[in-house]
C-alpha cells in the first residue's frame, strides 16, 4: 500500500517537475530569441527610422533613432518620384510566374533524382551541381546574345522562361528532402498501382509542404529583388521592375536616404506579407509528418 | 548482381522506372541544353581564347590557365582571402541557421513574430544594408566600436580599414545575414516525426541527447545542402567586397580582394573576359573537387531515409 | 482554404498576363523591319533612334525630355525616344547590347571607359562622321577623353574641374585672412595648423585632408604614373614617391582611424563634412557649389584653384571626368545618330548646363552663364587634365590603391610601395599584352 502511495506521489511531482522545467526552457528559449532578434532587427529599425527623417537629420552622428519630426511625407514622395505603382504590378506578376514554373519544374527534376533510377543518373546530377558553381558574370553575355537571337530582349521571357525549366539549386535542394521521404509510403503505392505522376503528386507533394514553400518563398524573394536580370533584359521603362526603380532612384546625384529607405520598406513589405502568408503551409507540414511518422 | 539476372518482367520495370526518370528531370535536361550549356561551352571555349567581351576572340591555347597558375599575382591573394572567408562563414552560417530553426521550432509564445523577425535579413539585401554595415563598423563613430569602447577596449579595431579586421567584420555580416537561412532548416525540422521525440522522452533522454540522435540526424540532408551551396557561394562572393572596399580595389592592402572581385574586375573593367572565363572555370573545377568529397563524406554522416539506389 | 484557390487563380493569371505583357513589350521595341529602304534617300527615311541615358529624378528629367522635345519639334523625321537606365549598369548593357547588334542609336557613358570601348571597336568612329571639325568648341580636357588613335570616338556632354574650397568664416575665427586662399602646398599646411580643432582625443575640424586620389596628386605635382603614350607604368619615380610621403603626412597628422571615420561621412547633403565646418578645406568638383548653395545658402566659403607644390598653376593642376555621348559601332542609323549626338554635345549640353548646374564640354554653353561659379570653372579648365586610365592596364589602381593603404597605415615606405606596385602593374601590362 504505502509503496503504491510513494510511487503515485513521485509520478505527480516528477510530473511538476517537468512542467517547471519545461516553462524554464520556455522561458530561456523566449529570452534568447529576443536577445537575438534585438540584434537582427536594429538595422530594420535603423531604415525605418531613416525613412521617416527630415533630409538634416539623416547623417548625423551620433545617429538619431527617433526622428523628429516624423516625415512621413518621404513616402509619398518616394513613391510617386518613379512610377512605383506600375513597377509594382510588372514585379508581382514576374515573380508569380518565376514562382509556379520553380516549384512545378525543379519539384519534377528532384523526384526524377532522387527517387527513380535511370543509368547516367549521377553524371547527370555532377552536371547540374556544376551549372551552379560557374559563375554568372562570365556566362551573361553569351547567354544574352542567345536571348537576343532568339528575339525576346525587351520581354520578360528571359526572365521568366528559364524558371519552368528548373535550376540546380531548387532541384538539389527539392532532391534532399525527397530523400528524406519513407520509401514504405510510396512503395506501397506502387504495388498498387499507381505511376510515378501520382506519387509524386500526390505523395511526395504533400509530405514536401514546407520544403516547397520555402522553394516558394525564396522563388519570390528571387525574382522580386532580382536586379540585374531585368536591367539587362527590359529596355522599355513601362515594363522596369521594383528593383530597377529603386537602383534610379539611387543613381541620382544627389543621394536622398531617406526616400531610398522609404522605397526600400515598401519594396520589402510584400515579401515580408508572402512569407507570413506561407508560414501556414510549415504548421500544416508538420501536422502532416506527424500523422505519417 | 542479383539483379542482373532477375526476370525479363523485372529488367521492363526498370526499363519503364529509367524512362520515367528522364521525363521527370526532361524540365531540367532541356533547360540545360538550350539556356545553359551553350553559354557554359561557349565560355570554356573563350576561356582558351583572348575574348573581349565584344568581337576579340583569337585562339591562344593553353595561356590564360598558365598564367593563371605561374604569373598572376592576385591568383594566389584573392584565393586566399576566399578560403579564409570560406572556413569561417559557412560554419558559423550553417550552425546560426540551425540553431534558429531549433529555437523557432519550439512550442513558444510569440513563434510567427520571431519566425518574422529572423527571416528580415534575408529580405534585407543590396546597397542601402551594406552601406548600413559599414556605419556599424565606422571605426570612430560606429555602433561597435562605441560598444567596445564602453566595455573597456581602449583601441578597438579599425574594421574596413585595417586589412587584418576587414574580413572578420564581413563574416559578421555574413553571419546576420544567415540568420536568414533557418527556413530551408525550419522546413527540415517539420519532416521529423514527433513520435520520434515522444518516444525519446520516454526513454528519459535530455533535450541535449534528442538534439544530437534525432535532429541533428535528421536535418543532415538539409545541413548538407546548406554546405554545398553555401562553399559555393563564398567561393564565388564578390558583391559586397565590390562596395566596401572603395570602388573595389580589394583593400585594404587586398585584404578584401576575393577571388570572385578579381574576376569581376578582370572581366568588367578590364574587359578580359577570355581570362576571366579562364578563372571561372578554374574556380569550377576547385568547386566540383570540394563537392565531390562533400559527397563522398557525406555517406558517412548524412542520413536518408528513404533513399533507392 | 479560399485564398488558396484565390492565389492559384491570379497565379495562372498573371502567367498569362506576363508572357503576353511581354510579347506586347517586344512588339514595342522592335522597330517593323519593313520600313527601312536602303536606297531612298536620307530626308525621306522617317527613323526612331533609342536614346540611353542614367538620369531619371524629378529634377533631371524635365530638362532631357525637354531637350528631346525640341530635337523632336525640329527634326520630324528622326524622332528620338530616351530611356532612363541605372548608372551602375549602363555600360554593362550598353556592351551586351553592342555584341547583340541591339544596343541603343545614341548613349550617354561615363568619359573614363570611351577609349577602351573604342580599342575593343564597341563605338562608332565619329571622324568619319564629321566631329573633327567641331573639336575647337569643346574644352580640350573633355574632348581628349574621347580620342583614340587619333580619332574621336565620344562627344563631350558633361564634365567637371576640381577646385579647393575653404571656409571663410573659419579662417576669420582662427585669425587667417579669408581673402587669402591657399596657393601652395605649404599654405595648406601651415592653415591647417591653425584650422585643426582637437577636444581631447576627438578632432573636431579637420584643416584639411589630400584623401587618397594618389594619380590625380601625381598630376598636380607635374609628373604622371605612366610615360607619355601611357603605355608604361612609372608609379614609383621620384615624385611619385615624394607625392605619397607628403599624402602620408597628412594622414598622419590626424592617424588613419581618424581618416577612415571622417571618409564615411563625406557623403553630401545637409550633413557633408564641409557643409557643417567639420572639414575647413577641401578639394571637390567645382559643381559642389551648388549643394553649398541648397543646404548653406548663407554659408561663406572661397573656391580657388588647386594649390601645387610650388604654387604656381600649370596644365594639369586639376583634373576632371564626366560623360560623352557615344554611338555603337554597329548603329543601323549613323548618320542621324551622329546628328542627334552633335545636337546633344552643343545646343543641348547650353540648356543642360543652365538648368542642372553642371559644367558643359560645350564652350559657347559654358560662356552663356552668367553665374559665379561657371566663371570659375571656365578659369580653371585650361589647368586641368583628362588623364585618362591606360589600356594597358586598366585596372593599375588595384596596385595603386594598395600602395596608398600600406602606407597610410605605416606597413610600408612610399618607396618601398610604390616599387612593388611597379613591379605589379608591370606584370599587368605584360598580362594584357599576351592577350
Amino acid at each position: 500500500m504505502a509503496s503504491v502511495n510513494m510511487d503515485h506521489s513521485e509520478l505527480t511531482r516528477s510530473r511538476r517537475a517537468k512542467t517547471l522545467r519545461t516553462w524554464l526552457w520556455k522561458g530561456f528559449v523566449v529570452l534568447l530569441l529576443l536577445a537575438i532578434s534585438a540584434f537582427i532587427v536594429f538595422p530594420v529599425l535603423w531604415m525605418l527610422s531613416t525613412s521617416l527623417k527630415a533630409n538634416e537629420q539623416v547623417m548625423v552622428y551620433p545617429p538619431v533613432w527617433i526622428p523628429k519630426p516624423l516625415v512621413w511625407a518621404n513616402y509619398a514622395k518616394a513613391w510617386t518620384v518613379v512610377p512605383f505603382t506600375r513597377y509594382t504590378i510588372n514585379t508581382a506578376l514576374y515573380a508569380f510566374a518565376v514562382v509556379i514554373g520553380t516549384i512545378l519544374s525543379n519539384s519534377l527534376a528532384a523526384y526524377g533524382f532522387a527517387r527513380l533510377r535511370f543509368p547516367g543518373k549521377n553524371v547527370l546530377f555532377m552536371i547540374l551541381l556544376s551549372t551552379m558553381m560557374i559563375p554568372g558574370m562570365v556566362t551573361m553575355i553569351p547567354q544574352y546574345v542567345l536571348y537576343a537571337k532568339l528575339g525576346w530582349v525587351g520581354t520578360y521571357l528571359p526572365l521568366i522562361v528559364p524558371s519552368f525549366f528548373a535550376s540546380a539549386f531548387f532541384t538539389f535542394m527539392l532532391r534532399q528532402f525527397f530523400l528524406g521521404l519513407p520509401e514504405e509510403l510510396m512503395e506501397a503505392a506502387r504495388i498498387d498501382g499507381a505511376n510515378e505522376g501520382w506519387i509524386w503528386w500526390k505523395i511526395a507533394m504533400p509530405l514536401s509542404k514546407p520544403a516547397l514553400a520555402t522553394v516558394a518563398i525564396w522563388s519570390f524573394e528571387g525574382a522580386w529583388n532580382d536586379y540585374v536580370g531585368p536591367v539587362l533584359y527590359l529596355t522599355d521603362e513601362k515594363l522596369y521592375t521594383l528593383q530597377i526603380g529603386l537602383a534610379l532612384f539611387r543613381s541620382q546625384s544627389d543621394i536622398y536616404w531617406q526616400y531610398i529607405m522609404a522605397a526600400s520598406v515598401v519594396v520589402m513589405i510584400p515579401v515580408v506579407v508572402i512569407y507570413a502568408v506561407f508560414q501556414d503551409y510549415f504548421v500544416e507540414g508538420a501536422a502532416v509528418s506527424g500523422i505519417k511518422g | 548482381m542479383a539483379k542482373a539476372s532477375s526476370p525479363k518482367k523485372m529488367s521492363s520495370m526498370r526499363k519503364s522506372e529509367a524512362l520515367m526518370g528522364y521525363l521527370f528531370i526532361a524540365p531540367w535536361l532541356i533547360g540545360f541544353l538550350v539556356f545553359v550549356a551553350g553559354p557554359m561551352i561557349f565560355s570554356l571555349y573563350s576561356s582558351f581564347t583572348n575574348y573581349d567581351g565584344a568581337f576579340t576572340m583569337d585562339w591562344v591555347g593553353l595561356s590564360n590557365y598558365r598564367r593563371l597558375f605561374t604569373t598572376d599575382q592576385y591568383f594566389m591573394i584573392s584565393l586566399k582571402n576566399t578560403l579564409y572567408f570560406a572556413v569561417f562563414a559557412v560554419p558559423i552560417g550553417v550552425a546560426v541557421g540551425v540553431v534558429s530553426a531549433v529555437l523557432l521550432n519550439q512550442d513558444i509564445p510569440f513563434q510567427r513574430f520571431f519566425r518574422t523577425v529572423f527571416y528580415l535579413p534575408k529580405i534585407l539585401t543590396g546597397v542601402a544594408v551594406i552601406l548600413l554595415w559599414m556605419w556599424v563598423f565606422n571605426p570612430q563613430a560606429g555602433i561597435v566600436n562605441t560598444f567596445l569602447r564602453f566595455i573597456g577596449v581602449d583601441n578597438p579595431p579599425l574594421w574596413f580599414a585595417a586589412p587584418e579586421w576587414s574580413k572578420p567584420a564581413l563574416i559578421i555580416m555574413s553571419a546576420w545575414g544567415a540568420a536568414g537561412g533557418m527556413l530551408v532548416y525550419l522546413a527540415g525540422l517539420q519532416g521529423i516525426p514527433k513520435q520520434l521525440y515522444e518516444a525519446a522522452e520516454i526513454d528519459g533522454a535530455t533535450g541535449a541527447r534528442q538534439f544530437f540522435k534525432i535532429t541533428l540526424p535528421l536535418l543532415s540532408p538539409t545541413i548538407f545542402f546548406k554546405l554545398v551551396t553555401g562553399i559555393n557561394g563564398a567561393l564565388q562572393y564578390w558583391s559586397t567586397a565590390l562596395i566596401v572596399s572603395d570602388g573595389g580595389n580589394g583593400g585594404p592592402s587586398y585584404s578584401t580582394l576575393f577571388y570572385g572581385l578579381r574576376m569581376w574586375k578582370v572581366a568588367f573593367t578590364e574587359s578580359r573576359m577570355g581570362y576571366a572565363s579562364a578563372m571561372a572555370w578554374v574556380l569550377l573545377f576547385m568547386t566540383l573537387i570540394v563537392t565531390a568529397i562533400q559527397f563522398y563524406v557525406s555517406n558517412k554522416w548524412v542520413y536518408y531515409e528513404g533513399e533507392r539506389r | 482554404m479560399n485564398w488558396r484557390k484565390f492565389l492559384a487563380t491570379s497565379l495562372t493569371a498573371a502567367l498569362a498576363v506576363s508572357i503576353v505583357a511581354g510579347c506586347g513589350g517586344k512588339k514595342e521595341e522592335t522597330p517593323a523591319p519593313s520600313t527601312p529602304t536602303p536606297t531612298a534617300p536620307v530626308e525621306q527615311k522617317k527613323v526612331e533612334l533609342e536614346f540611353w541615358g542614367h538620369w531619371s529624378s524629378e529634377q533631371r528629367r524635365p530638362t532631357i525630355n525637354k531637350i528631346i522635345e525640341t530635337w523632336n519639334t525640329k527634326n520630324p523625321n528622326i524622332q528620338v525616344k530616351y530611356t532612363a537606365v541605372p548608372f551602375d549598369q549602363i555600360i554593362t548593357k550598353f556592351q551586351a547590347g553592342v555584341t547583340a547588334g541591339n544596343a541603343p542609336d545614341v548613349a550617354v557613358l561615363d568619359a573614363f571607359t570611351a577609349q577602351q570601348r573604342a580599342s575593343k571597336k564597341q563605338n562608332l568612329d565619329l571622324s568619319a562622321q564629321g566631329a573633327d571639325a567641331i573639336k575647337g568648341e569643346f574644352f580640350a580636357a573633355p574632348w581628349s577623353a574621347g580620342t583614340y588613335n587619333g580619332k574621336q570616338y565620344s562627344l563631350p556632354f558633361v564634365t567637371d574641374t576640381r577646385m579647393l574650397f575653404y571656409n571663410k568664416a573659419a579662417f576669420k575665427e582662427v585669425g587667417l585672412d579669408p581673402a587669402k586662399a591657399p596657393v601652395s602646398w605649404d599654405d595648406l599646411w601651415a592653415a591647417a595648423d591653425k584650422l585643426d580643432k582637437k577636444n581631447g582625443k576627438t578632432l573636431e575640424r579637420v584643416g584639411f585632408h589630400p584623401g587618397n586620389d594618389f594619380a590625380l596628386w601625381v598630376l598636380n605635382n607635374k609628373t604622371t604614373l605612366w610615360n607619355a603614350d601611357m603605355t608604361k607604368p612609372q608609379v614609383n619615380n621620384p615624385v611619385a614617391i615624394e607625392t605619397l610621403e607628403w599624402m602620408k603626412k597628412w594622414n598622419d597628422r590626424y592617424t588613419n582611424e581618424a581618416y577612415t571615420a571622417f571618409k564615411a561621412t563625406f557623403q553630401g547633403g545637409a550633413n557633408d563634412a564641409f557643409i557643417t565646418g567639420k572639414v575647413a578645406m577641401r578639394v571637390d568638383v567645382a559643381t559642389f557649389a551648388a549643394q553649398i548653395k541648397k543646404y548653406a545658402p548663407n554659408m561663406e566659403y572661397g573656391m580657388v584653384p588647386v594649390p601645387t607644390k610650388d604654387g604656381k598653376q600649370h596644365p594639369a593642376t586639376s583634373w576632371a571626368g564626366g560623360f560623352g555621348i557615344e554611338i555603337p559601332a554597329n548603329a543601323k542609323n549613323p548618320k542621324e545618330a551622329y546628328a542627334f549626338a552633335k545636337y546633344l554635345a552643343t545646343e543641348a549640353a547650353g540648356v543642360w548646363a543652365a538648368e542642372q548646374y553642371d559644367m558643359p564640354g560645350w564652350q559657347k554653353a559654358a560662356q552663356g552663364i552668367n553665374d559665379p561659379v561657371f566663371t570659375a570653372m571656365m578659369g580653371n579648365m585650361p589647368n586641368t587634365i583628362f588623364y585618362p586610365r591606360p589600356l594597358a592596364a586598366m585596372d593599375y589602381g588595384t596596385a595603386t590603391q594598395k600602395a596608398t593603404d600600406d602606407v597610410f597605415a605605416g606597413k610600408a615606405t612610399a618607396k618601398a610601395a610604390l616599387d612593388e606596385a611597379q613591379k605589379a602593374i608591370e606584370q599587368m601590362v605584360k598580362d594584357n599584352a599576351g592577350k
